[in-house]
């Protein structure tokens, strides 16, 4: 990980540019503003419901580079599993030992109120990411794509692509908030759509292995189906898995999904996924740090804010640079490097 | 004959040329501001194809400015229904009702020649009135017409052929009315009642059938309106071409707003769309004699009844 620069490193690097004539802008405005003035190092925890999902990997990234950029820590913790109790749990111990900052995946829409109730009385800022489902949760701000809104465009694009037939939908853990808002919005679409679609939901499960079990399992059950999508990065890559090895996408079956993995970026380009969408994993990490540490670091007065981290869309037609670019954006590599590449 | 029914039709005739004159004193007084904003804002630059910018502001604006004028110009679509009511209705009932008909059928003009006479030099007298009028409405909304079209109801009974053809079919109603009723009163409510029901089941059920309407698809979030055409329906349709009904329209775009999404690019990307049935704006005078046509036919076929009648109505 690499280190913030100091005033002092600045400076050496100031004189040294001067040497060879050139001071770069980037430096020079550094210099002159003089921020971050020396602050503690504050401890930013993320409770997060799928610790080892590659999905996270670039969020975790994103906040050990705004960490590192601004001189504070941050330390992940939750569960392995979307198990609520742990995350519960790995929460008010970071309400216990005194947390300068919390940025939690809220996925139940209730079970999350009353740590961040103590938090936040206890004076520690709590954001959440990724997942914002609380009902009457006083969190300070999220970060994260609107689940509901992606939803509904994953939907008006199945409609697109589908014009009639059964089509089946893949939600690894059903009722949970990152990902039911994104059925309910596929499901609000086709019903908005007229069209003689069928849509099933299936839930799929949080193991990997078992998820593409599942999803072979219901498409060996309905030959007839017309498409497979998910609304999770584990069953979109399982989808892509299924199309590949049945030959789905030469038969006119549809698919589609979320998130970045690797063999979801290259079922895109292999054409065996017609898309899957970008929330911007990176930033869900980065910019709780940032406004956590500008929190503290205007002692309350800069508040965080919303941010909805996006949609987009990637297809055949843009994935080419989603695979030649190896970066920490993405999680395809851990190498900090300018340009990425 | 000509000189009786002159004689006994005079206070209607002169009362017609006075409306007249006071119609196209009122257009004149009025056309010349509406024709100076016409060429004040250059609006002819406005009409498709070649449609400059801002037209979308200026047309309204001009349109606006003028519309309590036009609104009254629409009423003078019941002017033909008057050659029904004051010159029609009275030919026969007045002579019924006063027992003056006994004297009128026993010279020596045979009741068919009598009722034939008078009701032609009427009629030509009523179309005279009625192309005149029409003339002048027509000059009078020319600008309109340029922007909007004509064949729009609200133009096309005011304008062209149809109105003298209106007031033919009003004058034959009026007639036959007198000579069912007896009693002038009746017969003019009758021929009132006749008549409205009449141009509107025409407008209604028959005219936008005159010719197959033509039909467009458009996206959803246009308007599907062409300057000039006659829109018959406009129907939002979803990709399976089912009608949407507003409750579906409503709750889609509450799907949107809730997704914080633009309700029009929302209804774009599920694939509705627009379907529009109308009948283009060249076919006005196509139209207009089709429906003058219709008129003058059942003029003539209402005439022929109540010469058939009279004939057998005893003295």
């Amino acid at each position: 990980m690499t280190e913030p620069l100091d005033r002092a490193a600045l400076l050496r690097l100031a004189a040294g540019a001067a040497v060879v004539g050139a001071i770069p802008d980037g430096v020079r405005k550094a210099l002159t503003v003089d921020f971050p003035q020396p602050h503690p190092k504050w401890r930013f925890v993320f409770v997060n419901h799928a610790l080892t999902n590659p999905f996270f990997v670039p969020t975790k990234d994103g906040s050990y580079d705004a960490a590192a950029l601004l001189g504070t820590s941050v330390e992940w913790t939750g569960s392995t599993s979307s198990d609520v109790g742990e995350m519960v749990k790995a929460m008010r111990h970071a309400v216990a030992t005194q947390a300068d900052g919390i940025a939690v995946s809220i996925v139940d829409p209730q079970a999350f109120n009353g740590p961040t109730a103590l938090a936040l009385a206890r004076g520690i800022p709590v954001v959440s990411y990724n997942a914002d489902g609380g009902k009457g949760n006083t969190r300070l701000a999220y970060y994260g794509q609107d689940n509901y809104q992606s939803g509904l465009e994953l939907g008006a694009r199945l409609v697109r692509l589908v014009d009639r037939g059964d089509v089946y939908l893949f939600i690894a853990t059903p009722r949970q908030q990152n990902i039911q808002p994104r059925i309910d919005g596929a499901l609000d679409a086709i019903r908005d759509s007229g069209s003689p679609i069928t849509a099933h939901v299936v839930a799929s499960g949080v193991d990997v292995g078992r998820e593409l079990t599942k999803i072979e399992a219901t498409y060996k059950a309905n030959r007839g189906l017309r498409g497979l999508f998910a609304v999770d990065a584990g069953s979109t890559a399982g989808v892509a898995a299924v199309m590949r090895k049945h030959g789905l996408h030469e038969r006119g079956v549809k698919a589609g999904g979320y998130d970045l993995l690797p063999a979801t970026l290259r079922a895109i380009h292999d054409r065996e996924l017609d898309f899957t969408i970008d929330q911007q994993p990176y930033l869900q990490g980065f910019l709780p740090v940032l406004q956590l540490f500008l929190y503290r670091y205007s002692t309350g007065l800069v508040a965080p804010a919303d941010t909805n981290t996006g949609l987009h869309f990637v297809t055949h037609a843009n994935v080419s640079r989603y695979l030649t670019t190896k970066s920490r954006f993405e999680g395809s590599s851990s190498r900090e490097q300018y340009p990425v590449g | 004959m000509a000189w009786v029914t002159w004689r006994q039709h005079r206070s209607q005739l002169v009362a017609t040329a006075g409306l007249l004159l006071a119609l196209a004193a009122a257009a004149f007084g009025t056309r010349l501001p509406i024709h100076a904003a016409f060429h004040r804002d250059s609006l002819s630059a406005c009409l498709p194809p070649a449609a400059r910018s801002g037209c979308d502001i200026i047309v309204p604006h001009f349109e606006a400015e003028f519309a309590g004028w036009v609104t009254a110009a629409r009423v003078l679509a019941v002017l033909p229904v008057l050659a029904g009511l004051f010159v029609g209705a009275p030919l026969l009932a007045r002579e019924l009702e006063q027992g003056t008909y006994r004297f009128a059928w026993t010279q020596g003009v045979t009741r068919r020649r009598w009722l034939l006479s008078k009701t032609a030099l009427l009629a030509a007298a009523m179309l005279l009135a009625g192309a005149a009028a029409s003339a002048v409405v027509m000059w009078w909304r020319g600008p309109f017409d340029t922007l909007e079209g004509r064949i729009g109801p609200s133009s096309f009974d005011v304008e062209g052929l149809v109105v003298p053809a209106y007031a033919l079919y009003a004058l034959a109603l009026g007639v036959l009315a007198g000579l069912v009723f007896r009693r002038t009163v009746a017969a003019m409510t009758s021929t009132l009642v006749a008549f409205a029901a009449t141009r509107f089941l025409v407008l209604e059920f028959v005219r936008p059938h005159f010719l197959t309407p033509l039909h467009r698809v458009v996206l959803a979030t246009d308007t599907g309106l062409q300057p000039g055409d006659w829109v018959l329906s406009n129907t939002l349709v979803d990709g399976g071409g089912r009608q949407i009904s507003a409750a579906r329209e409503d709750l889609a775009v509450l799907h949107a707003t809730q997704a914080g999404i633009d309700p029009h690019t929302y209804i774009l990307t599920l694939g509705w769309k627009r379907l529009i049935s109308y009948q283009p704006a060249g076919r006005f005078w196509t139209f207009q004699l089709i429906e003058a046509g219709l008129f003058v036919g059942l003029a003539a076929l209402i005439v022929l009844v109540a010469v058939w009648l009279v004939r057998r109505t005893p003295t």
